[in-house]
């Protein structure tokens, strides 16, 4: 392989030190082993001279490595750390080589195992190390996590570089660049696709380990992501559809709780009672005159769970479970169910409401109370009427705090709400609607913590509102003027900014949600009574349909093709007529007899006239075989011949034509 | 042994594949792209997932574009006739239709059979001294020695001199035999890099001859011995007019049991009857070279050993006008007989390149063989495998009938022997060449 002959080695080291952030030891590295060939000298170097300062370096790494371990906060810091001054390891072994004759390093020198006497061939091979020494300074880089773009494009034109001098010369030059960009085209989408997948994969597994601490299954309590750092991860995953007729509910609401400890919220005042059933499947939670019905579905994790409902729900229809229990507060859940619900919820304007606000309603705990005051006594809230307070709330929140997924802190250390409230003053809705919670608390205004979904999400393709896992969403309600009301106090656009998180491929997963939806929603034989079919239904089905209807048509032509004997543009070579014309004379062929067979079998008068019907039926048998390999001369000889003969037979040329001779012509050609 | 066995053969497909699709930049590429990969898990914490994604985006379109080459070329090779154990040699492939004048942009990689080592091969293999700890423990630098050598050799790709104007170009690979016999080229491959110059686009051309490697030849001294004349009966038809050859007597009638050959067929087609040539006996000075071929399993670097002595042996004796007889064991008695007479000395050396081991006859066999052989001799060149008691009683019995011997033992020489005042060297397996540079001159 050919050396670098543009200064690449020390282009890498010069970016290396500014991705790193050791802009002076760039310096120094590029200084280094560029600056080696301005000397002219030549030394030999041995092979066991290459090995002992690989080893020497192998050994500086090791130290390195010891030393950023002990110093980092964990050992993948550690290693981290140690990968970043790859370049400042391996620059004396491209120092070696540049200053040698041979221009290159033996292999034995990276691979222990190849070192020895009487070593294998592989022993044998050297190794140019100068493009090696680009690509470490990239990685080294790497590791460095330089987020600018100017440092990926530099790293790209470097690889590029380096690749266009490594080319074999013998390919076409014009290809490369062509090629290059198209690669660069493919790394960039892959690289957003990795950031994506890993944000879903962390959704996924977040919300996972989220749903089973927080033991959200059984509405006894809920753990917030309160003081956690990094962006708040929720996936795009369908959770439940809602439909109906009308505007729908702005939220479903799924937990109501009243004590708030350790960044959880707990319902310990929570009494659940077991909802009497009507009939097969139907379940009363209130008596109330029913005014209107939404039809839900949902996945019942774990066979049981709480149920997302519409505010004023007082009936459940449809929901094939073991046992539905209804808390004080409202909260509903279903035990030992099929993986997929699918009910109506009846709902009623005259719903009893939640339980009566108790002393639980008005606890703050201590560690936040301070906060708490200094926030009503910032927003002047201590001279707004009761009712007012929770708009007086919100309106603080919208004015003087920012939703964000998103919490990054220079010590790296957890949140507190106080934080939040005191100096952070960014957070998501669980932040504001704990936040929310307190405030009206500490006012004397009982309050409590209540969990649940939006609802803003239309889907066409199903015909229903859909609920993801990023909908979740937390508010307050109040006890105002006798009453429970709901306080949202996030900051609006939250909607749009947990949308921005979506990765690119939910356009292409939701129908095969839709599809899993609607077969398990088949195979538990249940149906989805309010929904009606969507004609974008015809988007999935018909690209498939029409795949299998062309590979119907196509098989269909593949044989036609194999039993077609008339090949198109090749017509019918006169046989047709000629047999019409002995039919007029009382030869009729049998259905059963091939023309092959009959023609010849006629009582022909003279000896010419049976040789040419032999010669038509010889000919016409080929012709039918294999109408292409015969060839269009071959076909018009034939149909000459055929013409010929039946000019033959219209003068005359068969004898008389008895039963038993008709007969005997029929059964002969059908044996043969 | 077996999984361990497995898993070599595992790791040098791989790593042939790897060599051969990809370019040494395309290795680099992957490589960084495996690390970058590992690092990449966490794309918060570094930037090497864009690395990665660069590294696979690269390595993804080089590999697209070379999934398929048909350059609709034609491929021989120029093998010579013979080959030698340890000298360099070079050959030629040809390759036709190519466009004239351009310089070919692929490389030519030829291939030996691969022939992996089996179980009692490696594990006789393990008692040979290790190149290091890592050979020591595992073993994969001598089973990939052992592969080298069973295969034969290991090529190199070659690249391709740019075509003439019929678009015609050769290129020019370089081999060391590494083993004699036969060496079995399997497919030519075409090695041609993408535009990114990282991942070979491969065309195969399956092209399956044989090659005869002779035995490796070191050089020997001058040996001395007695020159005594024995008859050598029936003639010898080859060299018919010079010094001791046949000498016609007179035309006879045939008689039943003349050899066919004698009949001497312008006087039978003239008389109508059979006639044939009568010759005088001849009388040829004869040298014997007893080849041990006993060697137990796993001995097959010592056979070769014995096989290069013999071969050295033949090549390097002045012979003169005198013949060699060379005589070993296979599954029965194999004698060559070479020199001026007799023929070259290269049917002996295809003869030895080709010896195996003997299989089914114990030494007893060779040595009634020698025996019987020994009148006709002046002299008896011994290559043994051991010196043992039979040994020492052939060189005796041989000894006492007045045959001048000398004795060469491949190996070790238990014990103080002695060889009834022949002279007896030993020849180290691992360094023929010297152990024969200092071998007597003289038979004994």
């Amino acid at each position: 392989m050919s050396g670098v002959r543009l200064p690449l080695g020390g282009a890498a080291a010069l970016f290396w030190g500014i991705a790193a952030g050791y802009p002076v030891a760039g310096v120094l590295l590029a200084l280094t082993v560029e600056g080696v060939r301005a000397i002219r000298a030549r030394w030999v170097f041995e092979r066991r001279e290459f090995e002992r300062v690989a080893d020497l370096a192998s050994i500086a790494l090791v130290l390195l490595l010891g030393w950023q371990w002990f110093g980092s906060r964990h050992a993948g810091e550690g290693i981290l750390a140690t990968l970043v001054w790859l370049p400042v390891v391996l620059a004396p072994l491209l120092v070696m080589q540049r200053l040698g004759g041979a221009g290159t390093v033996p292999l034995t020198a990276f691979f222990w195992s190849l070192r020895g006497a009487g070593a294998t061939p592989a022993a044998q091979v050297r190794l140019d190390l100068a493009p090696t020494f680009v690509w470490v300074c990239l990685l080294s880089a790497a590791c460095g996590n330089p987020r600018h773009p100017a440092m990926a494009f530099a790293a790209a034109a470097l690889a590029g570089l380096l690749l266009r001098q490594q080319r074999v010369s013998t390919v076409r030059s014009w290809r490369f660049p062509l090629v290059f960009v198209a690669a660069l085209g493919l790394a960039w989408v892959l690289q957003a696709g990795m950031v994506q997948l890993q944000a879903y994969m962390e959704a996924t597994v977040m919300e996972a380990l989220r749903d089973r601490l927080a033991n959200r299954r059984d509405g006894s309590r809920t753990s917030t992501a309160i003081g956690e750092l990094g962006r708040l991860k929720l996936s795009g995953r369908v959770v439940a559809r809602l439909r109906g007729t009308g505007p729908p509910p702005a939220r479903l609401r799924d937990g109501v709780y009243e004590s708030f400890a350790h960044d959880t919220w707990f319902a310990r005042q929570n009494i659940f009672r077991a909802v009497p059933p009507e009939g097969e499947s139907a379940w009363r939670i209130a008596a109330s005159e029913v005014s209107g019905a939404w039809g839900l579905s949902m996945w019942l994790e774990g066979g049981r769970g709480v149920l997302p409902l519409p505010p004023g729900t007082v009936r459940l229809d449809g929901l094939n479970v073991d046992r539905v229990e209804a808390s004080t507060t409202g909260t509903v859940r279903a035990v030992k169910g099929p993986p997929l619900l699918a009910f109506t919820a009846q709902v009623s304007r005259d719903a009893p409401d939640d339980a009566m606000p108790g002393p639980a309603d008005l606890g703050v705990p201590a560690t936040v109370a301070g906060a708490l005051d200094a926030v009503i006594a910032e927003a002047a809230l201590a001279g707004v009427p009761d009712r007012e307070r929770p708009e007086a709330i919100v309106a603080f929140f919208a004015s003087r705090f920012q939703y964000t997924t998103r919490l990054e802190t220079a010590d790296g250390r957890r949140r507190t709400l106080a934080q939040f409230l005191a100096t952070d003053r960014r957070g998501h809705c669980e932040y504001f609607a704990s936040a929310t919670t307190l405030l009206l608390r500490r006012m004397g205004i009982p309050a409590r913590y209540v969990t649940g979904y939006a609802v803003h999400e239309w889907s066409d393709l199903e015909g229903a509102w859909v609920m993801r896992a990023r909908d979740g969403h937390a508010w307050t309600t109040a006890w105002i003027d006798g009453a429970w009301r709901d306080v949202d106090p996030t900051p609006g656009g939250w909607i749009e900014a947990e949308a921005t998180g979506a990765p690119w491929w939910e356009t292409v997963t939701d129908p095969f949600a839709w599809l899993r939806y609607r077969f398990t929603l088949w195979r538990q034989g249940g149906t989805d009574e309010t929904s009606s079919m969507n004609p974008l239904w015809l988007l999935l089905i018909a690209p498939l349909a029409g795949w299998v209807a062309w590979g119907v048509v196509r098989r269909s032509r593949r044989t036609d093709a194999g039993v077609a004997m008339l090949p198109v543009g090749s017509p019918e070579p006169g046989i047709a007529a000629l047999e019409d014309a002995l039919r007029r004379l009382g030869f009729a062929r049998a259905a059963a007899s091939p023309v092959h067979a009959w023609l010849p079998m006629l009582p022909w008068s003279d000896a010419g006239t049976r040789a040419l019907a032999e010669r038509v039926a010889r000919a016409y048998r080929r012709w039918r075989f294999d109408p292409r390999e015969v060839g269009e001369a071959a076909r018009a000889a034939l149909s000459a011949d055929a013409q010929a003969l039946r000019e033959r037979v219209e003068r005359g040329a068969l004898g008389q034509a008895t039963d038993g001779v008709k007969a005997m012509v029929d059964e002969g050609a059908g044996r043969s | 042994m077996k999984r361990l066995l497995r898993g070599f053969r595992t790791a040098y497909r791989v790593s042939r594949w790897s060599e051969r699709r990809f370019t040494t930049a395309g290795r680099t590429v992957a490589a960084v792209t495996l690390v970058s990969g590992i690092l990449a898990v966490d794309t918060t914490r570094t930037v090497a997932y864009q690395l990665f994604a660069l590294g696979l985006a690269l390595l993804a379109c080089a590999w697209l574009l070379s999934l398929r080459w048909r350059p609709g070329l034609a491929v021989v090779r120029r093998l010579p006739a013979t080959v030698t154990v340890g000298v360099p040699m070079r050959y030629a492939v040809a390759i036709e239709r190519l466009p004239p004048g351009v310089a070919a942009d692929f490389a030519v990689q030829d291939a030996l059979a691969d022939a992996f080592p089996d179980d009692a091969q490696f594990h006789s293999a393990r008692h040979a001294p290790a190149t290091n700890a890592f050979d020591r423990r595992v073993g994969y630098p001598r089973w990939l020695a052992l592969l080298d050598r069973n295969r034969g050799a290991r090529i190199p790709p070659a690249t391709v001199e740019p075509a003439d104007p019929r678009g015609h170009a050769e290129a020019h690979v370089d081999l060391v035999p590494l083993r004699r016999g036969w060496l079995r080229f399997e497919a030519v491959q075409l090695l041609r890099p993408d535009p990114l110059g990282l991942v070979n686009a491969i065309a195969t051309t399956t092209a399956p001859v044989s090659l005869l490697a002779l035995p490796a030849v070191h050089p020997v001294p001058s040996i001395a011995y007695s020159t005594g004349r024995r008859h050598r009966p029936a003639g010898a038809l080859a060299v018919p007019q010079v010094g001791d050859s046949q000498e016609f007597l007179q035309l006879r009638d045939y008689r039943p049991g003349d050899p066919v050959r004698r009949i001497h067929w312008p006087s039978t087609a003239r008389s109508g009857r059979l006639v044939v040539k009568e010759t005088g006996e001849e009388y040829f000075s004869r040298v014997g070279l007893v080849l041990d071929t006993f060697a137990g399993v796993g001995d097959g670097a010592l056979l070769d050993a014995a096989v290069s002595v013999a071969a050295s042996l033949a090549a390097g004796l002045r012979l003169g006008d005198a013949l060699l007889d060379v005589l070993f064991v296979e599954q029965r008695i194999v004698t060559v007989t070479a020199g001026r007479p007799g023929g070259g000395i290269d049917g002996v050396l295809r003869e030895l390149a080709l010896a195996g081991p003997a299989v089914g006859v114990d030494f007893a066999a060779l040595g009634d063989a020698v025996r019987a052989h020994a009148p006709s001799c002046a002299a008896c060149l011994h290559v043994f495998l051991a010196w043992d008691d039979a040994r020492a009683a052939l060189v005796k019995a041989l000894h006492g009938v007045g045959l001048a011997q000398l004795v060469l033992v491949v190996g070790a020489i238990p014990g103080v022997r002695t060889a009834e005042g022949v002279p007896l060297h030993r020849v180290d397996p691992d360094d023929v060449a010297a152990s024969l540079a200092g071998m007597p001159v003289q038979c004994g």
